[in-house]
């Protein structure tokens, strides 16, 4: 079974800012998905960050996963609310995380698939629920192991990203994206 | 049985825009929606939740019809009643989440039948078996503060909402959750008489759904059956009968006797006066005579005025429901949750929570 890797919106922002979403495409080669909150969260942040409109034009992430199963939706919502803190009365708030995990953990044509995320909150809850994860310093990694891009320049793409307020785990230094 | 499309319709009919305008809205285009209304396509999550956003609607409602009573009773109340229904709604879907992820409120309810006799009698007779409940979990009305007493020994969540005067509380049932969410108040003794009082109405099993006491002091509303049996209740419960028979005594009560025991229970002395009346422990022209001095005299008096200065501090400050706060705790712990609903209750930044939470090093030089 493929596994597929499911970069949430925090990371797709991360790559827009320095206009680098093509080493992303590249690292998720084809396996990249999302769902249709996380695709309707990076379309509200494409008014900030225009690259990100390319991600509907190509669509290398492919169709967004919809939910539309009412017992799935419900449990959603309720995931939404009791593991991410949304309300009833911002119901989309907290949706792409909530959708994402809910599908990786029960839709089995999603099972053992990777979430990405730079939030620390996200992270230790999906760790807790046994989801594979990884943060964008994990895929600047790989971008690296793969000669998609040197140490020293990721190094410097990763203190770009920073420099254009994202927040994310940063590397001491170009020698820890060699691993 | 009406289904979600035909709750869509609905919106679409009382927002009185056509289709089109509709679907913009929602940022569907015009085939999807017609789609979905024709029924060849099935509304989405984010559909739903954009429906939901857009239209003041909940996505539980557009997928099941079904609305909470709180969630019904915050929608159609304005004023300070509102802000104290919205914080209930809040807490009670907090609670009834959490009992899905294995987190039940952990009520408490009497065991015995509600005896017969009349309203206040039966208030009186709960009161007698809450007090038990209370000595049996080892707490006493004088030490524990009422709030976390009433959550320790009957497992019902107590929160105290920043509203302006105008509106004493109410109590929230439903099978999942038990909520009483009281004012913030100058009159600590008024509070106090409202959480009794709530929690009168929640161990009678007043109302499914939500009770509202704008004015628990109100003579009108005190004519109604459950108001006299919770004011019956609050009184009982509050001024417990022994504690009274044994501070007068066979010499009767002292004015020093009488304001020393009105702070020890914390009660305003016009109702500890009436009660002592009503239990024939002090005569008509004493009681008349003791319903004249108020709190803050009844403090002095008893040089108390530091510990009654603190009540009213205390009663004038928000507090989270206690057990949801630990539960919520609990929850996040055991992984099951992020920590953003506990920060959420604690009204802080998640991020400066999480930071705090993880800092392993103290002040340098502070053991």
């Amino acid at each position: 079974m493929t596994e597929h890797l499911f970069p949430d919106n925090t990371v797709l922002c991360n790559f827009a800012a320095v206009n680098r979403l093509d080493l992303l495409r590249s690292v998720l080669g084809g396996r990249g998905r999302w769902t249709e909150a996380v695709a309707y969260e990076a379309s509200r942040s494409a008014a900030k960050l225009p690259p990100l409109l390319t991600l509907f034009s190509d669509a290398w992430l492919d169709e967004p996963v919809e939910i539309t199963e009412a017992s799935d939706i419900r449990k959603i919502n309720q995931i939404r609310r009791v593991v991410f803190g949304g309300t009833d009365d911002a119901p989309l708030k907290h949706l792409g995380e909530a959708q994402t995990c809910y599908v990786i953990k029960n839709w089995a044509a999603f099972a053992g698939s990777w979430w990405i995320s730079d939030d620390r909150e996200a992270l230790r809850y999906a760790n807790f629920q046994h989801i594979t994860t990884r943060e964008t310093i994990d895929i600047i990694c790989i971008a690296v192991a793969d000669g998609e891009i040197n140490a020293g320049d990721a190094f410097d793409l990763m203190n770009q990203m920073a420099d254009s307020d994202r927040y994310l785990r940063l590397p001491k230094s170009s020698e820890e994206l060699r691993r | 049985m009406e289904g979600i499309t035909d709750r869509v319709l609905s919106l679409i009919a009382a927002s009185g825009q056509n289709r089109r305008a509709f679907a913009q809205d929602i940022g569907l285009d015009d085939s999807k929606l017609s789609k979905s209304l024709n029924g060849a396509r099935r509304f989405s999550s984010l559909d739903l939740a954009r429906i939901a956003d857009k239209y003041g609607v909940t996505v539980d409602w557009l997928v099941t019809g079904e609305e909470p009573a709180l969630a019904v009773a915050a929608r159609t109340t304005s004023g300070e009643a509102r802000t104290a229904l919205e914080a209930a709604k809040r807490y009670s879907t907090m609670r009834e989440d959490l009992a899905v992820l294995g987190w039940e409120q952990p009520w408490r309810p009497l065991e015995a039948a509600i005896p017969g006799g009349t309203y206040a009698e039966q208030g009186k007779a709960l009161a007698a078996a809450a007090l038990a409940r209370v000595a049996e979990a080892g707490l006493s009305l004088t030490d524990a503060t009422l709030p976390a007493l009433v959550e320790q020994a009957f497992g019902a969540d107590v929160a105290v909402v920043a509203l302006d005067e105008g509106f004493d509380g109410l109590a929230a049932s439903s099978d999942e959750a038990k909520l009483i969410v009281l004012g913030t108040s100058q009159v600590p003794a008024r509070q106090r008489f409202t959480l009794a009082h709530e929690l009168g109405h929640l161990l009678a099993g007043d109302d499914q759904g939500v009770h509202l006491d704008k004015d628990v002091y109100d003579r009108a509303q005190a004519k109604d059956p459950s108001e006299m049996r919770a004011n019956g209740f609050a009184s009982a419960f509050l001024m417990p009968e022994y504690i009274l028979r044994s501070a007068a005594g066979t010499a009767g009560l002292t004015e020093d006797a009488f304001t020393a025991l009105s702070c020890d229970l914390q009660v305003s002395p016009s109702a500890l006066a009436i009660r002592l009346q009503q239990l024939r422990l002090i005569d008509a022209g004493t009681c008349d005579r003791f319903k004249k001095i108020t709190a803050a005299k009844a403090a002095a008096l008893a040089d108390r005025s530091e510990e009654f200065a603190r009540h009213v501090a205390d009663a004038g400050t928000p507090r989270p429901p206690g057990l949801l706060v630990r539960d919520s705790y609990l929850a996040y712990e055991s992984g099951a949750t992020t920590l953003r609903p506990y920060a959420s209750l604690l009204g802080v930044d998640v991020d400066e929570l999480r930071r705090a939470l993880e800092a392993e090093e103290g002040v340098p030089g502070v053991l």
